[in-house]
Parts: structure tokens; sequence; C-alpha cells
């Protein structure tokens, strides 16, 4: 009987078979290996590299001129896009069009986290009447349907970039103070708090190290699959008439003009569209892969 | 020659998972026989291949990635792993019942209990839908509960409650054999002692077999007539109640004995099994609890040991028996 | 249960209230107003101002809301002043064919997305699984409006199969109902995925395996029963955003909803259709979803349970 040759697992070695990674490379770790994210990640920094180098390389004033020489010629190798009733070129105008799409895509979302992440924050931890009367009127924004809250207020300030993305962002923002509030409220009611706060923590060293990280993945989630879901509002408000005006090539405002052209002149209307379908559906492919690297649960 | 009073025969049970992370041997040969109407407790930790080894039987391994490798099943003389979907879906709930760890989530819960109980019924027996309703409530008064309540949704029942309801659905259709994994673990202890008796009720009022997986000695002692005490995949020891419990022949057997507290010296200092189930992706050479037995020698770790038969019910698989003069501390002398 | 009916219903009067007042502001906020419109050119700066005076269009806009909302309750949303009718006369009329289109939509996309969606689930992370999450990913990424036209440029255009404007012939709603359901669908397709998954791993299903019920079942009975709550969330809000997105859907279908009437609104600058056409698409989304909220109680007995306290 030998009592002391004891061949066992010690902790050690067990923790050292799984090396330890911070959250942060843990979640990019994960988005890594979901190849439609990555693939997502690259169309999407293509476009942005593409439309910052077309902004500084394109003249404005070329692609709004008219040459009735040019008209509507169809894609050939100098308009890859072909050219539309004005004769201007398709595809200089796409290129140039994507910072609107981009930016106010980005900036709407900016808008609705910040005014909404705040409300639901102050929603969330103080409770009581004021969570009551914020939620309340979350509730009476969010049930009107978004796009006729975005038209309505696009018909009061007018058209224009910064109206747009104060309209579209605004349509998102009861969603974002719901994930916010829901966020602080499970972080805030959670076993780990009171053992933080048992452990002598103050609060507002609570509210910072725990409940802000923790409450991060939810909205980082709803904040890129939002960013798709604007520009795609933007662009039908431009396609109604009330985003950015014309002459400027937002790809819904050129949208709207090719309608007329559809029967014989459909590469004007394909192409815009296009550009709005592949940019928001790289933001979805990345939203997607952002959502599952962050969810502990899901098999890998 | 197949003989009609043996309900379960196991035979030589191979269950492999094969992950990307190396292949999982949950469960390594293991022989098995239960006669009609008897009881037999399965025995061991977390992670023996008890649970496996039940799947198995209903044929409900998850595959991908569960394999079973080799082996056989034998269901009142029929062989379950030769059988088809359609055949297993007959079998099971109505000669074959299994009832789950976890009461709280085994019940659906959009759906009524009596609809659940009913539906076993109409599954496995050519009758109309309001007598499959009237023998539903017929079962629910059987394991103690109120027939009014059938058409009550699970959340409206405790823990104790919704376990007998489980049992309830498993024995619905008088099934021949009963496999209950761990079926009071979840339970406070006051309910596990009416669950336990319930059982034992029904056991003899339908005549049916049962196959108690548990960790809980205690448990063995109230319900079973035999026991089969599995470690890392084999099983080490089997015997009836009064050989395992009082001529204990297997280090591992004595090691779960001993780790009981004792009420009667309080002041003892508790003795658990030193050390950790191995991983069952990497088992020892030899046999495979030698690393933490207290009796181990060279001759342990190299080879693996052989079944021995010490009686014509009770085995153990120990080489250190080689030596005949060996014996552990507890049991007969 | 049916004080919860109650309690909801009478919820949505203040909320309907404080809504009718922020698209009130917001309309009202836009440059230009009835008196530009139905005057014209002829008409001089005083004689204008005349107008407005009478209209009363010079009170300050507390006053002009209490005078629409005390309207607004008595169900005279006022008169158009671009076509001369009753707003809510006009806005019924208007409705039936929106809702054909709502209702033809979310059944196309029922249809589609529910079994896919299902699929999908059950052969996780198999080519099905991939080929169905990718579907679901471009269907949500394909701005209407665009799909529209390029449904237009090829079954009524190219191949001549269907119509594309107006919903004069049977045939007509198809292409719009196409068009709106398979973005719904894409939604649907990803929402029963996503929950089929949640409630495939539950222990419940196991029960059901080993009390013998055939693999079909398990899932279609056992496991999509639980599944349901969040796809009657979608089909809930969905029906909310294709009323706004009948704006424009109407638009290139030239289809006389209520989206047309409110985009003609906006060109025609008539203030009072458009306030009062959003006012009532608003209630009308609120109640769907009400509904909606009701229907839960009928899937989920726990959720009835709550609603009976």
């Amino acid at each position: 009987m030998e009592k002391d040759k004891i061949n066992y697992e010690t902790s050690e070695s067990v923790s050292q078979k799984y090396k330890k990674r911070s959250q942060l490379a843990e979640i990019w770790h994960n988005f890594k290996k979901n190849k439609g994210a990555v693939i997502g990640l690259i169309l999407l920094v293509t476009i942005i590299v593409v439309a910052i180098i077309a902004n500084s390389t394109i003249d404005y004033n070329k692609i709004i001129k008219h040459d009735v020489t040019l008209r509507l010629k169809s894609p050939s190798l100098e308009h890859p896009f072909g050219t539309d009733q004005y004769g201007r070129d398709i595809y200089l105008r796409i290129l140039y069009g994507a910072r609107y799409s981009l930016s106010i895509g980005f900036a709407a979302v900016f808008v609705s986290l910040a005014i909404g992440g705040v409300l639901g924050i102050i929603a969330g931890y103080y409770g009581g009447s004021i969570e009551n009367i914020i939620m309340r009127i979350c509730d009476v924004f969010s049930s009107i349907p978004s796009l006729l809250l975005a038209i309505s207020v696009s018909t009061a300030f007018g058209a224009g970039t910064f109206v747009l993305m104060f309209s579209v962002g605004l349509v998102s923002v009861p969603a974002f103070a719901r994930v916010a509030r829901a966020s602080v409220m499970t972080v805030v009611d959670s076993e780990f708090i009171e053992a933080a706060r048992a452990a002598g923590a103050t609060k507002s060293r609570i509210m910072f190290t725990h409940i802000l990280p923790n409450s991060f993945a939810p909205i980082i989630v709803q904040a890129t699959m939002r960013v798709g879901s604007a520009i795609t509002m933007a662009s039908s408000l431009s396609f109604l008439g009330l985003g950015i005006p014309a002459p400027a090539p937002e790809w819904g405002g050129i949208l709207s003009e090719s309608r007329s052209f559809i029967r014989d002149y459909s590469y004007m209307t394909l192409f815009p569209g296009l550009a709005i379908v592949i940019t928001v559906l790289s933001i979805n492919l990345i939203g997607d892969g952002l959502r599952d690297a962050m969810d502990p649960k899901l098999k890998r | 020659m197949k003989d009609k009073n043996i309900i379960l025969n196991i035979e030589n049970l191979v269950v492999y998972y094969e992950t990307e992370n190396g292949i999982i041997k949950a469960v390594n040969g293991i022989d098995l026989k239960l006669k009609k109407k008897k009881s037999i407790g399965l025995v061991g930790e977390t992670g023996a291949g008890k649970t496996t080894t039940a799947l198995a039987m209903l044929r409900l391994i998850p595959d991908p990635p569960g394999v079973i490798k080799s082996g056989v099943i034998e269901l009142d003389g029929e062989n379950i792993l030769n059988k088809n979907i359609k055949e297993l879906e007959r079998i099971r709930g109505k000669d074959i019942s299994m009832i789950f760890q976890d009461p709280m989530t085994a019940l659906n819960p959009v759906f009524t209990v009596g609809e659940q109980i009913a539906e076993s019924i109409l599954l496995h027996e050519n009758v109309s839908k309001s007598e499959a309703d009237k023998r539903a409530r017929e079962m629910l008064e059987m394991v103690g509960i109120s027939g009014y309540r059938v058409n009550d949704y699970p959340h409206q029942f405790s823990g104790g409650m919704k376990q007998r309801v489980v049992i309830a659905i498993a024995l619905a259709c008088h099934t021949k054999l009963l496999i209950a994994d761990e079926p009071t673990t979840a339970l406070d202890v006051t309910i596990q002692a009416q669950v336990l008796e319930l059982m034992n009720d029904l056991k003899e009022k339908y005549e049916t077999s049962l196959l108690m997986i548990t960790h809980d000695l205690g448990i063995v002692a109230k319900v079973c007539d035999e026991v089969a005490v599995m470690y890392a995949g084999r099983i080490v020891e089997k015997g009836t109640l009064e050989e395992i419990f009082n001529k204990t022949k297997h280090p591992y057997t004595e090691g779960l004995f001993n780790s009981l507290p004792n009420i009667k010296d309080r002041k003892a200092m508790l003795k658990p099994i030193r050390g950790l189930m191995p991983d069952p992706a990497n088992l020892p050479v030899g046999c495979t609890f030698s690393p933490r037995c207290l009796y181990s020698t060279d001759k342990c770790r190299e080879k693996k040991p052989f079944p021995r038969w010490i009686s014509e019910t009770h085995m153990v698989e120990c080489t250190a028996y080689d030596d005949p003069l060996f014996h552990i501390e507890r049991g007969e002398k | 249960m049916y004080k919860y009916v109650l309690k909801r219903l009478l919820l949505l009067i203040p909320i309907m209230i404080a809504v009718s007042f922020i698209v009130y502001f917001f309309i009202d906020l836009a440059p230009g107003d009835i008196v530009d419109v139905i005057a014209g050119q002829q008409v001089s700066v005083e004689e204008k101002e005349l107008m407005r005076e009478e209209m009363g269009l010079n009170d300050p806009l507390i006053i002009r809301y209490f005078r629409y909302m005390g309207g607004l309750l008595r169900g005279d949303l006022g008169i158009s002043y671009v076509t001369n009718r009753d707003v809510f006369g006009v806005y019924i009329s208007r409705l039936p064919a929106t809702l054909q289109l709502a209702i033809a939509s979310t059944l196309i996309s029922l249809i589609i997305g529910i079994p896919l969606g299902i699929n999908a689930s059950v052969h996780q992370n198999s080519w099905i699984d991939s080929s169905s999450t990718i579907l679901g990913l471009i269907g949500i990424s394909i701005p209407i409006f665009w799909l529209g036209l390029m449904m237009i440029l090829l079954f009524a255009l190219k191949l001549g199969w269907f119509p594309s404007i107006g919903n004069d012939e049977p045939l007509s709603i198809i292409l719009p109902a196409i068009t709106v359901g398979s973005g719904q669908a894409a939604l649907i397709l990803r929402t029963t995925r996503s929950s089929m998954l949640e409630v495939i791993r539950q222990d419940y299903l196991r029960t059901a395996r080993a009390k013998g019920v055939a693999e079909k079942l398990v899932i279609l009975k056992h496991a999509f029963k639980n599944a349901l709550i969040p796809i009657l969330t979608v089909i809930g809000t969905q029906f909310g955003v294709s009323l706004g997105g009948a704006v424009v859907t109407e638009t290139i279908f030239a289809w006389p909803g209520i989206g047309r009437l409110m985009v003609d609104s906006i060109n025609n600058r008539d203030n009072q259709m458009l306030t009062g056409a959003i006012i009532l698409t608003t209630m009308l989304s609120s109640i769907v979803i009400l509904m909606i909220d009701l229907a839960y109680s009928f899937v989920d007995p726990r959720i009835k349970a709550r609603y009976s306290k």
C-alpha cells in the first residue's frame, strides 16, 4: 500500500490547460470564428475606405453637372454603372453617395444611444416615478410606427442631413432606453452586486466597474443592428423626398429618380439598390457575429 | 437460452462520445442482469457513466457525438440496439420508461398535466380520447394528486408534486421496466421520502422492475434488492443488497460508505475518497480506481482487473484479491 | 383576465392623446400652411392673414391643439382642406386596401418564414442552417422600395406575369404582397430559428421522447408551441412597421391605401390629413399589439395566470 504516491490532477495543472483571456480578447476570438461576421467586417471597412477616398478625390460639382450628350448611356468601361437622365455618371455618384448613408447611419445611432442610453440608465438606476415617466414617454414614442415618426419630424424641420440624423435617431431612442434600463436592472439586482457591496464597494464604483461593463453587450449588439435599419430608413425618407434633397447623390434619392426610367434603363435602379443592400448586409453580418460572440450560452 | 425471468440483460455495453476534443469513454463494457419484479440500484459518483447507461437503454443518447460502440441490451429478450426508430417509439413509454433528475424542467409548461399523461396512453394504447383522459385522472390519483387538478398546468405544482406527475406519466402504460435517474436529488428530504415510498408502492402494484440510479446509499437501502457500483464506466462491484452493504469487497465501495458521516461518532473526521474521478478522455492504464485506491499495488496500476465471482450473485473487479489473504477494512473479515 | 384587457384599453387613451400631441406638434412646425395652399398666387398677403385669423390659425399652439384634441375625442379629425372631405372618412375608405396587403404579406411571411426557421434550428450548424441564416440576413438587408422595383422589373415588365401598379385586378396583390412579405419572412425566419434554438435544449423534450413521441411531433408540437411567444411579438411589431412602410410600398405599386394617402398629403401640404392619418395609423397599430398581447395568454398559461392576478 503506497498511500503517499497519489496521482491526481491538481488545480494548477487543470487551470494551465485553459489560458485566461481578457473579456475583449475572448469576444474577438469568438467573433473571428464566424466567417460571415469577418466577411461583413471586411466589406464594411472597404466601403468606409472607399467612401473616404471618393469624397476626397471626386469633385462634387462634376457629379451634379448635367451633360445632355451623355444622357442615359448603358454601363460601359468609361461609365461602369452607366449614366442617368442628366448625363451624370452613376458609378461616381454612388461612390460619393456612400458618405450620406454611412454618416447618417452611424450618427443616427449615436443620437439614439446618447439620448436613449442615458435615459435608460437613469430610469433603471433611480427607479420610482422617474423611471415611470421616462418609460411612459418612451412607450408613447414607440407606439408610433417608426417611418411615420421620422416623417413627422422631417416634415417639421425640412430636408437636410442633420435633420435626417436626428429624426432617424429619435426613432430608436425608446428601444435603447429599454435595453439600457433592462441591463441596468438585471445587473443591479444580481447577486454579485450584493457581494461587491458586502465587500465594501461604494455606489459609484459599483456603477462603473460592475454595472457598465455588463450592460454593454446587449446595447452594442442593438446599436450595430440599428445602424443597418437607420441607413435603410434614411434611404426611404430620401426616396420619398423628405431626406437629402437632389442633386445630392444619396442612394435612396438616386433610386427615386430612376423610377421613371425603370423599363428601359433598369441599370439605373439596380446599382444604387445593390449599394444599399451590400452596406446594410455587411453591418447586419457584423451585428449577428457580435451577438453570437458575446453570448456565453451558445455552442461554439 | 433466453431466461424468461430476466427483464433486462446488458452485455458488454460500450458507449463513447466522439468529440473534437477527444474520445470520451463514458461506458467501458458493463454487464447487468435484472430479474422481473426486482429492483437494482446503480450507484456511483457523477461522471461514472450511470446516466449514459440509462440513456443507452432508451436509445436516447445524442448521436452525434454519442456512439454505442458495442454490446447488447435485451429488454424482455429483445435486443434494443437492433431496433429501428418506429419500434423504439413503440417501446419507449410502454415497455421501458425513464424519469429524470430535475422535475422543475421535465414537464412541458404549455400543456396541462392531464394532457401530458394522456398523451402517453394515447400513443401506446388503442383507446378513445375520453378514455385516455379518464385514465390520466386515475393515474394522478394513484400518485397522490387530486384528480381535479388534471387540467392544471405544471407551473401550478410544487417540485415534489411535479415529480409525482412525472412518475404518473412514466407508469401510465404499466411499463415493465422503470429507470429512475436520481429522481429525488432535487427534492427536499421529506419530499424525498414520500416520493420513494410512492415508487415502492407502485412498483409492487404494477409489478414493475426498477433500475434506480443514485449516488445516495440511503436510497439504495430503502428501495433496491440488488446493487451495482459503477466507476469510470465499469461496474466494479455488484451483488445483493446484503452482500454490498455487509460484505463489501471493493475499495471504492468501501470509500463510498466511508464518505457517509457517522451519526454515532460525531467527532470522527470525514473520510472522503481523495483525488478526483479520472478524465474519461484520458483513463489510467491499469485499474481505473488505482490512483485513488488506498490498497493499490504496482500490479493494480499495470493490468486491468477482471470480474471475480465471490458468490453466485456477488462480483467484484479488483486485482488485489489475487492475493487470497487480501481484505479491506470494511465488511466481512 | 377581462380586467386586464379593460385596463390596457383604458391605458391606450392617454397614450393616444400624447401621440396626438406629438404628431400635431411636429407637423404643425412645418413651414407653409393651408392658407398658402388654398389661396394660391392671386391672393394678397393681407387677405391671407385675414383668412388665417378666421380659421384661428394664428392662435397659440396650445389653443389650437386643444381645439384639435376636442375634435379628436369626439371622433372628428377635421376636414382635409385639399380634398374637402372629412379626414376620418377618407382614411376609413382607404384603409381596406392597406389591410388587404398587410394580411396577405403577413400570411406569406409566416408560410415561408416559420418552416424555414424550424428547419434551420433542427439542423443547427449544417448547411441547411447556414443557408437559412444567410437568407434571413439578406432578407432584412434589402430595402423594400428597391425589392419592389426589382420585382416590378422582373415579373411585370420583363416577364409580364403580374400587373405592376394599382389594384384593379385580383392578381395585382401578388407582387406587393411578396415584396413586403419577403422582408417580413426573413425576420420571422430569424426569430423562429433563435426561439426554437432556446427551446430545443429544454428537458421536457427529453421527457417527450422518453414517452415514445415521434421526433417530428416533439419538434412541431412540444417544442414549437413554446417557441411561439417571440414569434407572436414579431408579428405584432411587424404589423406596425408594415403600416408605416405602406408609405413606401404603396408609392411604388400605386396601391390605393393609407400609405399613398399619406404621401399625397405630404406632397399637397395637407397637414390636417397627414396628422389625422398618422394618429389613426398609430391607434390601429397599438390595438393590434394589444391583441397580440392577449394572444400570448392563450399560448402560454403562465402569462394567462399573470394577467388574471
